[in-house]
């Protein structure tokens, strides 16, 4: 393992050897991912690219139009986040599901987010949740919906000379009830087999709107806006919550892997999409 | 008194600060990094091997390939236990994935890595086999020449009249079982640190058997073996994995190529799949019973996939014979067990050897039987479990046997007669599960100690006991504490090494606590005896009234005339009294024919019961609670033996329901603790509870193993109870129990 | 591991046959592929490079055709090393066109097996991007074959 290591303590130096280096530079931040792949020598950068001092990119700072989350805030510190638990318990409870603690006190939401592996926890929620990514060049800066980010195994759309300076989450209708189900077929410190993140607003004992992020099962967490806009205008009955639970299984291509193929992975989304509204109905928040 | 007390194991601080010196941690002066080039082809004969530029790379020391073993005084390439089939390094041949083909020592991991990237290996591939009943068919690949079908053992045991047995069965019932490789994952990795100096070998090393170890250095180099030293710290785990031998021969091939500067070999999460696994296996069990649940005869074929080489399997196969038979009278017994080759790493001793597979099939087969038959499982063991005085499928009569203790033991625990919620409708559905086991221990052996009092009332224990978590070196200590009438804190433990701790066959089976323990307690009567002989003439005393008792020698009428043993020590002008004990049993003689004799000194006896909740959407299987018992005999130390019967649990969760080594045509896919799931400390039931039971005047029965075989079976049996579904093939994963409910209810059950 | 899938060509099946056994003219419709050339008329040496996310792998190695039933069924073995990660891929593929109102339908087994460091990396992955490499080729058959009228 030949590379070098740099240590820039200011984001423009950080974005100048991103520039330099092009793809032959990996940024490191947690590690939790990039320090897994070196040792297996499956990547070989040229530079490695520590973003750990670089000021001011861990931070949660709540608006009133929605909560700004910078890359380098650790998994732990969103899930212990009073702030994060009020207005979003989706996204806490998401990045308090990842690994164990000590993972979730070295990996950061940046990082989580650029390495696009499918059996993770908070894309999942960040795409129920409708968020934002800032990527960052030396040159320019633009805004990228979180579902045009992700784009597959392992791929998002981040340019080898940028970085994500920015997470942003817009405030749920008030009143809103969120969960996040991970579904752990194996061991309960396992990577999600499913996992299903549901946002629900109600006016009385109709739904007024309905977002369904599957994750995990499939290369890049999917919403179905279609089946979600089943919902809507709808007082939930056993029946509506199980068309839309078996839309998504029989519209989702699902992957096998070691924690199951893809014929069970269609089975826990029926399943899941199904538990997690039924929580909603009955109040969960 | 010391035994029966929960001592603190005597390096408990040192364990949890972080300083326990293993082997991986240990660093020596001018030290040397090993690495190994391993096959990347399952089967396949080596065309060409070209390592010139990997050895003119700056900062490599060595690289040792088959060519260095071909001269006329080099040492020898092939080695093993008892069937020497297994080269350090690939000789024309390669016949796993991962099988070593050259080894590298280099100034540092970065440079032993740039010279693996060097090193050319062409060859042209044979092809190969994976599965063991497979390997055994006419037109399979052949591994070793020398073995045809790949047969490398065949153990048979032949009791009572099989043809008569099921011709006089109401019922006949047959099932096929199946375990998968898996790995004994200890935390620390196989390590081995090789010096050659003098022409003397020094070995540091995590091995369970250093006395092996040695003996089979010894002969690969020629040396004496009083020329061979191996020293063994604590072990980060050992779990069987670290038995017999592993990669010390390629350290010591480093350290002879280097000759004076030590290497230091440490096997990489991914290399530990290679270098040792359990054995997969499948095992096809026959049952006669009669229509009251009596059993009129029962036959058990089993295929041992062993991987490769034959290493420990050669006699772990007669092992497995006897552990896949069960604790219950059966008329008429025969067993075919078989050790084949296939081209998958080296199988071996994992916790509790061979019976793990053993024990899910045949308690799984037991309520099969039960529910056949319409009778509870419960009953059906109690009616049929081997009581004393009844014969073993050996043939030898039992003595001393409480299978029926630990049962009932459990299935108290675990409330087995209290109503189960069944909620109908609900979607979690809860059930209950039970199994035994029974198996001999390691019935030829020989443990020796030596204990050394000095003048300041001081003692240490010499024993080549491989400490491994297990606190074995805290139970002797107690043992020999007790036994001088000393406290624990005047005692300290020393070794293995072999240069100064007397031989001991390995630590393993389950065998120190009974075999060394027995050794100290030889030695503690010498070392009394020597200080009574010491104290007559001070105390002017004929040797018969002394007594020797509580650190002082008195006499027995007038204890008040007394002295300590500092005190006989001083007065006699003498630093120290040393005193040798040993402990052998010569038994388990059996008959290569029928399997009959005496297999064993005594039996080790467990049984678990567990409650599941199983969520019938998902198949998810949650133990709420489970209950464990062993037959302790006479108890050492009770928290240990208590965090020994826990700790066999956990470790049988993953074996249960997790853990299986993912290969694709012989290459392992999970060789990581990312893929390969272990248990986390979530998983553990809400209540989990154990008990060892005692038995007034009885030895120490070893408790290392016990409680681990019944886990998987006696929650495949929850698994029965709660949804009606018989799963054969560990482990039992979610989907696997899903497709099978799912099953069920297609077909309208 | 296995990998099966199908796809439609709007093409007569013998442009299809034709198409696919004339090796060189079909091979640049592969993701990735950098060199080919023809040891003989049944075996070839190629290069192919492929990134899966940060993995950015580079293959050679030999294609044979080892079975060929005109117009319907071909079967041939692939065997690539990318010596920087270590790994070798193997792999038997078996195809079978059939006339379809469209045009041609094209079906296929692969029987994958990857040894080395990248083994470890995720049968998803592979399984993935395998599948992604045939949407990119069987467009590319399209694009070339498109003019070709149904028959």
């Amino acid at each position: 393992m030949n590379y070098k290591l740099l240590q820039p303590d200011s984001l423009p130096e950080a974005l100048g050897a991103l520039a330099q280096y092009s793809d032959e530079a990996k940024v490191l931040a947690g590690g939790t991912a990039v320090v897994l792949f070196l040792q297996q020598r499956l990547i070989e950068p040229t530079a490695l690219v520590s973003i750990g001092q670089v000021p001011d990119l861990a931070y949660i700072r709540s608006e009133t139009n929605g909560m700004h989350i910078g890359p380098l805030t650790t998994l732990r510190d969103i899930e212990r986040s009073s702030v994060v638990q009020g207005r979003f318990p989706l996204l806490a409870h998401a990045c308090g599901e990842v690994g164990n603690v000590r993972i979730r006190n070295q990996a950061t939401l940046g990082g989580n987010l650029a390495e696009a592996d499918y059996a993770s926890d908070p894309p999942t929620a960040l795409l129920a949740l409708g968020a934002q990514v800032t990527a960052t060049s030396a040159n320019a800066t633009r805004i990228i919906p979180l579902g045009d980010f992700l784009l597959g195994f392992y791929t998002t759309c981040l340019e080898p000379d940028e970085l994500i300076t920015d997470i942003y989450v817009p405030a749920c209708a008030s009143g809103s009830r969120m969960i996040y189900l991970k579904y752990k077929s194996r061991s309960s410190e396992d990577r999600p087999c499913t996992g299903v993140a549901a946002i629900a607003a109600f006016d009385a004992e109709t739904c007024t709107d309905l977002r369904v992020a599957v994750g995990a099962a499939c290369e890049i967490p999917t919403r179905l806006p279609t089946v979600e806009s089943l919902a809507h205008d709808e007082v939930w009955t056993d029946d509506l919550l199980r068309e839309i639970a078996t839309s998504y299984a029989a519209s989702i291509e699902t992957l096998d892997d070691i924690r199951g193929s893809a014929w069970y992975r269609t089975q826990m989304i029926r399943v899941h999409v199904q538990r997690a509204l039924e929580e909603i109905r009955n109040g969960y928040r | 008194m010391a035994i029966g007390e929960p001592v603190p194991m005597l390096d408990s601080v040192a364990r949890v600060s972080g300083t326990v010196p293993y082997a991986a941690n240990l660093k020596l002066p001018d030290m040397l990094v090993g690495k190994v080039f391993r096959s990347s082809a399952p089967h396949a004969l080596i065309t060409r091997l070209d390592v010139s530029a990997a050895e003119q790379l700056p900062g490599v020391a060595a690289i040792v390939t088959a060519a260095d073993f071909t001269g006329e005084d080099t040492p020898n390439l092939h080695f093993g236990s008892t069937i020497q089939d297994q080269p350090i390094i690939a000789d024309d041949r390669v016949r796993f994935i991962g099988e070593p083909v050259a080894l590298i020592a280099a100034e540092s991991d970065g440079i032993a890595d740039q010279a693996m990237d060097l090193i050319e290996m062409e060859y042209k591939e044979l092809s190969a086999i994976f599965d063991a009943e497979a390997a055994m068919l006419p037109n399979a690949p052949t591994l070793h020449e020398t073995f045809p079908q790949n047969i490398m053992r065949h153990a048979k045991l032949r009791h009572g009249d099989i043809e008569a047995g099921f011709a006089v069965a109401d019922e006949i019932i047959e099932e096929i079982f199946t375990s998968p490789v898996a790995q004994q994952a200890s935390l620390e990795p196989q390590v081995a640190i090789a010096q050659w100096k003098d022409n003397k070998l020094t070995i540091w090393t995590g091995s369970q058997s250093p006395y092996t170890v040695r003996s089979v250095l010894a002969s690969i180099f020629g040396l004496e073996p009083e020329t061979v030293r191996i020293i063994v710290p604590p072990l980060g785990g050992g779990f069987g994995g670290k038995g017999n031998i592993r990669t010390q021969p390629m350290a010591a091939a480093l350290a002879w190529k280097v000759r004076g500067r030590p290497v230091k070999l440490v096997m990489t999460r991914a290399e530990e799949f290679l270098t040792v696994t359990k054995h997969a296996a499948k095992i096809k069990i026959k049952s006669g019973v009669k229509l009251d649940g009596t059993f009129t005869a029962r036959k058990v074929t089993v295929y041992w996939n062993s991987g490769a080489y034959a290493s420990s399997s050669a006699h772990l196969v007669q092992a497995g014979m006897l552990r896949t038979i069960g604790p219950y009278r059966i008329p008429a017994v025969h067993v075919d067990s078989y050790g084949i080759y296939t081209n998958l790493p080296i199988a071996a001793a994992y916790r509790g050897a061979m019976s793990s597979q053993g024990v899910f099939a045949h308690e799984s087969h037991m309520d099969t039987i039960a529910h056949r038959l319409g009778v509870d499982p419960l009953e059906l063991r109690k009616k049929n479990l081997l009581r004393t005085d009844n014969t073993f499928a050996t043939g030898e009569p039992l003595s001393d046997v409480y299978f029926l203790d630990c049962l009932q033991a459990v299935v108290d625990g675990v409330g087995w007669h209290e109503p189960l919620p069944r909620r109908n409708g609900s979607v979690k559905k809860h059930g209950r599960g039970t199994a035994v086991m029974m198996k001999n221990t390691i019935a030829n052996s020989s443990s020796e100690c030596r204990i050394k009092l000095d003048s300041d009332g001081h003692v240490v224990v010499y024993i080549s006991t491989v400490e491994m978590g297990q606190g074995g070196h805290t139970a002797m200590a107690q043992i020999a504490a007790e036994a001088l009438g000393m406290p624990i804190e005047a005692l300290s433990v020393s070794g293995p090494d072999t240069a100064k701790t007397p031989p001991d066959a390995q630590t393993a089976a389950s065998r120190n606590t009974y075999m060394m323990g027995n050794a100290v307690l030889d030695a503690a009567a010498s070392l009394r005896k020597q200080l009574a002989v010491a104290a007559a003439p001070i105390l002017e005393c004929p040797l018969e009234d002394l007594s020797v008792a509580d650190g002082y020698v008195l006499v027995t009428s007038q204890p008040r005339e007394r002295i300590s043993y500092s005190e006989v020590l001083r007065t006699n002008n003498v630093t120290a009294l040393t005193a040798m004990g040993k402990y052998t049993t010569n038994v388990g003689d059996l008959d290569p024919e029928t399997g009959q004799g005496i297999s064993t000194t005594h039996w080790h006896q467990g049984a678990g019961a567990c409650e599941v909740e199983v969520d019938t959407k998902t198949g998810k299987v949650t133990v709420l609670r489970y209950h464990s018992a062993a037959f302790a005999g006479r108890v050492v130390n009770p928290m240990l033996a208590g965090l020994q019967n826990d700790g066999n649990v956990i470790y049988g969760l993953g074996a249960a329901l997790l853990e299986e080594v993912a290969i694709d045509t012989g290459q392992i896919t999970n060789p990581n603790f990312s893929d390969y799931m272990l248990p986390s400390f979530l998983d553990i039931p809400v209540e989990l509870k154990n008990v060892s039971l005692e038995v007034e005047g009885s030895s120490f029965y070893g408790i290392g193993e016990m409680t681990l075989p019944p886990v998987a079976p006696a929650i495949a049996n929850a698994i029965y109870d709660a949804v009606g579904v018989r799963i054969r093939d560990l482990p039992l994963t979610a989907e696997r129990v899903l497709r099978a409910i799912q099953e069920r209810t297609d077909h309208g059950q | 591991m296995k990998i099966e899938g199908s796809f439609t060509v709007k093409a007569p099946l013998p442009a299809v046959w034709d198409y696919l056994l004339n090796i060189e003219e079909m091979s640049q419709c592969i993701p990735g592929i950098k060199t080919l050339e023809t040891i003989d008329a049944n075996n070839y040496h190629g290069t192919l490079q492929l990134t899966i996310g940060p993995i950015k792998t580079a293959f050679g190695g030999t294609a044979t055709l080892l079975e060929i039933e005109p117009p319907r069924r071909l079967v041939a073995a692939f065997e690539a090393d990318d010596k920087r990660h270590a790994s070798k891929v193997k792999a038997t593929f078996t195809s079978v066109l059939n006339p379809i109102a469209e045009g041609t339908e094209v079906t296929y087994t692969m029987d994958v097996n990857i040894r080395g460091r990248l083994a470890q990396f995720g049968q998803a992955v592979v399984q993935s991007t395998t599948k992604k490499m045939v949407g990119v080729f069987s467009s590319c058959v399209q694009e070339k074959l498109s003019g070709c009228e149904a028959a």
